[in-house]
């Protein structure tokens, strides 16, 4: 692992300007970045040029002609996995190993394993198998000498590590999927819920303190408001505390309905997507139930209008939503006790799945409780 | 994967509200409620932000992220002008067809041109030319400038008998 002052100076070298901060290789959770002086918000802590990052146009061309029908995430993999030169040895040795990344990320798990992961976890690891599976025909087709595992790994390293980016002359592609840079050393930033603003324009990115930060302290920035979920499949943690965290709730909720009821709520644009969070079941949720135990004309009548959080439907709906989060409840604990009863060898997936269905199970007991029998908050 | 940073989960809604008031969810709902948003709640939200437009339809711009919307005023002309009458907040229930024939100094004029030019809603060049853009806009409003029709300032300003660059810049 490369020293904190080896990144520095490297980094440096790229063109990269820092002010007050450095890389840190913090035990066990591998690289992330330090303040070394205190920071006001505001404050400019890092900044990148467009040319110190790895994207589409960087990758060799006799690499980009050769494979056909690729994502960017694919080809910014296959540029890695060949990539031998001296400039970026530095920067490949400080990102984690493929040891580190067999047991974090769900996609590298053993089948058994990535069975026990929640609902909207395991929706994103099939969308992954789809997309790397097309990308590896293409790969393996084109670089027939190129092992399946190191494909795999540089294909998670791109995946976990890439920052939004479009190239001032293209124009935007819709799908941000495809819209992805590398960006060394600033990919050290690790993710919390609330962190550091990030700023991308046509000179390259900026990062910013938003708050004050003292000496010594670890810097964080958000990746996007994602769920526990989210960060389990894509980056292969969850967080202790996140704002942000929601879980579906489709699978309790879509069974109750009519087949007659289901085609009102497509049309209506109200069917699935239903989710809890900290707070509350989303107002797509409230809708949708409201039509169980709702007139119909009243309930369209609200639709147009907005429906009231205390109506007089309020009680029965959350009769109702008692009922299914009860069912979820109980398959959440089930779940757990799976998932404890793991043998200790796979001490980091069955920790991170062990600590996911835990706060799976504690957000449905707070909301039952916030529904007991009472209004709706 | 997505990528980190990505804009593009952030949804922006734009619609026309009347300011202070907790209007009509009717508008909101087919909006922001299959969002997942309660057009109830976002509404109480928008009547809190719009406080400073009182009776004044504003533009409104909603930043939605995860289910939460962020409310912000959007300035446009017609608002901004309006609300430089100083007009007594009416009933819009009860009167209809509202006529504005009151008179805004010059100066107001000019500080809206630069709030239009500060928020990036002005098309012209220079800032006599958001000037001339306010002018048009109070001359359909109805109201008056220094007591004048507003197009007869306008038609000053381009002969340049009106000063507009230099004494907006000075202020």
């Amino acid at each position: 692992m490369p020293t904190s002052q080896e990144l520095t100076q490297w980094a440096l070298s790229k063109g990269l300007r820092l002010n007050g901060i450095a890389a840190h290789n913090f035990p066990q959770r591998g690289m992330g970045i330090v303040a070394k002086k205190h920071f006001h918000a505001g404050d400019v802590l890092l900044s990148v040029p467009l040319s110190a990052l790895r994207t589409e146009r960087t990758v060799p061309e006799n690499i980009r002609n050769c494979i056909k029908n690729i994502s960017v995430q694919g080809l910014l993999a296959t540029d890695l996995m060949l990539d031998t030169s001296q400039s970026s040895t530095l920067w490949k040795d400080s990102v984690p190993t493929k040891e580190d990344m067999k047991k974090a990320i769900p996609f590298m798990w053993e089948p058994m394993l990535q069975a026990l992961l929640p609902e909207a976890a395991s929706k994103l690891l099939a969308i992954q198998k789809q997309k790397f599976r097309s990308d590896w025909d293409s790969v393996s087709a084109a670089l027939p000498a190129v092992s399946y595992d190191d494909f795999v790994y540089s294909w998670f390293i791109v995946g976990t590590r890439t920052f939004y980016y479009t190239h001032p002359d293209t124009q935007e592609p819709l799908d941000s999927n495809e819209c992805l840079a590398l960006v060394p050393f600033a990919d050290y930033f690790n993710h919390v819920d609330v962190g550091c603003k990030v700023t991308f324009s046509s000179t390259g990115y900026t990062f910013c303190a938003e708050r004050k930060i003292r000496k010594g302290e670890e810097i964080c920035t958000n990746y996007g408001n994602h769920s526990n979920d989210f960060l389990l499949a894509e980056y292969g943690f969850v967080l202790e505390d996140n704002k942000w965290d929601e879980i579906p709730l489709d699978k309790v909720l879509l069974t109750l309905f009519s087949a007659k009821q289901k085609e009102i709520l497509q049309e209506e644009n109200f069917w699935g997507d239903y989710v809890l969070d900290e707070h509350s079941v989303c107002y797509r949720t409230q809708v949708a139930v409201r039509l169980l135990c709702m007139p119909i004309q009243t309930w369209r009548n609200s639709l147009e209008s907005g429906f009231d959080d205390y109506d007089e439907y309020q009680g029965a709906a959350d009769t109702i939503l008692r009922e299914a989060l009860g069912i979820y409840s109980k398959a959440a604990y089930e779940k757990l006790e799976q998932v404890l009863e793991l043998s200790a060898h796979l001490a980091s997936p069955k920790g991170m799945l062990g600590k996911r269905w835990k706060q799976i199970h504690l957000l449905i007991s707070t909301a039952i409780d916030g529904l007991g029998g009472q209004k709706l908050e | 994967m997505p990528p980190k940073f990505d804009p593009n989960e952030v949804k922006v809604i734009h619609l026309r509200a009347t300011g202070g008031e907790v209007g009509s969810s009717a508008t909101l709902a087919p909006k922001i409620g299959p969002l997942g948003l309660s057009p109830k709640k976002v509404g109480e939200d928008i009547a809190k932000a719009t406080g400073d437009w009182k009776g004044l339809r504003v533009t409104i711009k909603l930043t939605i992220q995860n289910r939460q919307a962020a409310v912000s005023v959007v300035p446009s002309a017609s608002s901004l002008v309006i609300r430089a009458l100083k007009e007594p907040p009416r009933d819009r229930k009860k009167e209809k067809n509202i006529k504005h024939s009151k008179s805004i100094p010059l100066d107001e004029i000019f500080d809206i041109a630069r709030t239009m030019r500060g928020a990036n809603k002005s098309l012209a060049k220079e800032l006599k030319g958001t000037i001339l853009e306010i002018l048009g806009t109070a001359f359909s409003v109805g109201c008056q400038v220094d007591g004048r029709s507003p197009k007869d300032i306008s038609d000053e300003i381009k002969d340049g008998n009106i000063d507009g660059t230099a004494n907006a810049e000075r202020a």
